[in-house]
């Protein structure tokens, strides 16, 4: 398959290939917006291809996908943020129809809460409660110091259990 | 902590070294809700099936030549 021998570009597909699912997942948290979360893993996924020479061998691959991904996000994206998405249609709809039966309500009220938080917080809870790094790669991730990454996390999840607290959800 | 109201208005009210109004802390039951969900958010996306358009993309990458 690979026609190259030594060259790395096969085994770096197959690493971006494996990476699309987490990046799609981060993309539509941070995006809050399917279509455009797949036009910015398209964007990522040409960036990283562009740019792989600075990727630094041994780093977590992954991270520094998502490093490109929100930097994409935040310079090309931000300008039509003003669309703001619609959680309580289309998107919502697919994502619960994907959840547990059991979930459903929770999953939306859930959702509502989260986009409640400063975006800052919501990324910070994504990044270390659902994509599985380290805080010092989400810190890396958003240039920010390990103890600002702690702090956000720990704001986030204060704010969502007030949030949540409200209504009051049995397990 | 307690009684810090009194204090710090001795000391000139300088807000930036007051606590602010304790946010009580998640009970480890919602934070667990919260990972629990967050979890399912993010994994509900990524368990998806890759849209064909961005596995395309990187076929088509991948003919071009990488250097730029």
């Amino acid at each position: 398959m690979s026609q190259s021998g030594l060259a790395p570009d096969g085994q770096i597909k197959r690493d971006l290939v494996a990476a699309i699912p987490k990046l799609r997942a981060f993309a539509v948290s941070l995006s809050g917006n399917r279509d455009r979360a797949d036009d910015l893993v398209q964007e990522t996924l040409a960036k990283a291809l562009r740019n792989i020479d600075s990727f630094t061998v041994g780093t977590n691959f992954l991270a520094w996908l998502f490093a490109i991904l929100r930097n994409v996000y935040y310079s090309d994206f931000r300008k039509k943020r003003r669309e703001v998405p619609d959680s309580d249609g289309q998107f919502s709809a697919t994502l619960t129809s994907k959840a547990d039966q059991d979930d459903h309500m929770e999953f939306l009220d859930f959702r509502k809460a989260l986009q409640l938080l400063p975006s800052d917080q919501r990324e910070a809870l994504i990044l270390i409660g659902a994509s599985g790094l380290s805080y010092e790669e989400a810190a890396k991730i958003c240039e920010c110091a390990v103890g600002t990454m702690k702090s956000r996390v720990s704001r986030g999840r204060t704010r969502l259990g007030q949030l949540l607290g409200a209504s009051p959800i049995p397990d | 902590m307690m009684a810090k109201s009194d204090s710090s208005q001795v000391r000139g009210a300088d807000t930036s070294k007051v606590p602010r109004p304790r946010q009580s802390q998640p009970s480890p039951d919602i934070k667990d809700q919260i990972g629990r969900q967050l979890k399912a958010m993010f994994d509900a996306v990524a368990n998806e099936p890759v849209p064909d358009r961005l596995t395309a993309l990187l076929d088509r990458l991948d003919q071009e030549p990488t250097a730029e």
